[in-house]
């Protein structure tokens, strides 16, 4: 069952790992590694590799864009922010996921809930 | 190389990371492995070991997956699979035509007024009978099937059949010669055509960058001999109003192609078909001139119209 679980957990997040993205930003800046652990800690992404393609394609949807600043060591750091752009969508977002979540627990609910 | 040394090294990681985006727009593909480099670099300051670090990001496929499936989607996007359809009917209908005027051309050959006699014709005479001829049609009929057929098969499997295609049709033009291979000479562009459409590796850009060389290639084709023919016509070489009107039509449809006009890459290949169709006519050995003008022109046009970039929106 534990394969099937993480089957689920693929797909769902595969959808929402972008908003994730963007919803973390949000709240402070951040490098490529800092995202990719943050995202891992709370198993929203499978493989912090696979963070990469896609903070590439959200940069050139202009949904975030990139600076380098002085990291440690002398070296520079690639920081990922927010645009505005970027803060509409995850705005949509939230509203979209209010809404998913409330039916889907209403439905699952519903229908022998407490099952496990 | 064996595999556990590549699981280990972060070297050969972001190498193979490299290698498998080779067919992804170069600077997309250096950002990318830059950004795992930067990664891997950022981690050990942590003090994560490389295995450790390496583990987390996942395979070199995973990370590479996004743009390989975009590559892919290109590839099957709709107008691709216009472009391979197009190709697909221009396959079966050229190796039609072909096998007819090849047919019309036997008792051309057999008089050709020059040589030694008993070599005349003979690459493709062998005792011409019936069923020979027959035979002869259906092999034509055959080969183009084998090309058009890449045409509508799922993507994956028609990329490498497409190329087998390609390269049987290359050695059936050089097995024939100059005499019947002549007129395999469209099934084999075709075939190469439907092997360049079908290979979903091949990126936009590489596109591009093929179809700028081709529209090059393509404009001296067409304006290198018609400027033989008007510098021809300036010393009085040649004559007539044959010459006039090749220089007329040759100029318009060469600079027409080097501009990607439309209306231009239309008149070439409907000229080039044209061409071909004279051949049926019997005329000895000009009959392979205008097969192989006709090829030409109908060739380039067709790629044009298929590959070049639409000059506006109003085009």
């Amino acid at each position: 069952m534990l394969e099937q679980r993480e089957k689920i957990a693929t797909n769902i997040r595969k959808g929402v790992l972008e908003y994730c993205v963007l919803g973390s930003l949000a709240s402070e800046d951040k490098y490529g590694l800092e995202l990719a652990e943050e995202l891992m800690k709370r198993h929203l992404t499978a493989g912090e590799g696979s963070l990469y393609p896609l903070l590439a394609r959200m940069k050139t949807a202009g949904l975030v864009e990139t600076r380098w600043e002085e990291g440690g060591a002398g070296r520079k750091r690639k920081y990922y922010s927010i645009t505005d752009r970027g803060q509409v969508m995850l705005n949509e977002f939230r509203a979209v996921w209010a809404d998913i979540t409330e039916q889907v627990e209403q439905l699952l609910g519903g229908q022998d809930g407490e099952a496990s | 190389m064996g595999k556990l040394a590549e699981d280990h090294s972060v070297e050969s990681y972001l190498r193979s990371l490299d290698r498998l985006l080779r067919r992804v727009p170069v600077e997309a593909r250096r950002d990318l492995v830059e950004d795992i480099a930067a990664h891997i670099d950022e981690g050990r300051e942590r003090g994560r070991s490389d295995s450790q670090i390496l583990a987390a990001l996942g395979s070199p496929q995973a990370v590479a997956a996004p743009y390989l499936d975009d590559l892919m989607q290109d590839g099957n996007s709709p107008r691709m699979r216009t472009i391979r359809r197009v190709l697909g009917i221009v396959a079966l209908v050229t190796g039609l035509f072909a096998a007819i005027v090849s047919r019309s051309s036997d008792s051309t050959i057999v008089d050709m007024a020059f040589g030694p006699v008993d070599l005349q014709g003979q690459n493709i005479n062998y005792g011409y009978s019936d069923i020979f001829a027959a035979i002869q049609l259906l092999i034509f009929l055959a080969l183009a099937l084998m090309v058009a057929a890449s045409a509508v098969m799922r993507p994956v499997i028609a990329r490498k059949y497409s190329f087998a295609a390609a390269i049987v049709m290359t050695i059936v033009v050089i097995f024939c010669g100059t005499g019947l291979g002549m007129f395999f000479v469209p099934s084999m562009v075709t075939a190469w055509m439907l092997a360049g459409a079908n290979n979903l590796k091949l990126s936009q850009v590489h596109r591009a960058k093929r179809s700028r060389t081709i529209q090059l290639i393509g404009a001296a084709a067409l304006l290198i001999p018609v400027l033989f023919d008007l510098g021809g016509l300036a010393t009085g070489a040649v004559e007539g109003g044959g010459a006039y009107a090749y220089a007329a039509v040759g100029l318009l449809c060469g600079v027409g192609f080097l501009l990607k006009y439309r209306v231009a890459l239309w008149a070439t290949s409907v000229v080039g078909a044209g061409l071909a169709a004279l051949s049926i006519i019997d005329q000895g050995m000009l009959m392979a001139a205008f097969w192989l003008a006709g090829i030409t022109y109908f060739y380039f046009g067709l790629y044009g119209l298929l590959w070049f970039e639409k000059r506006n929106a109003a085009g």
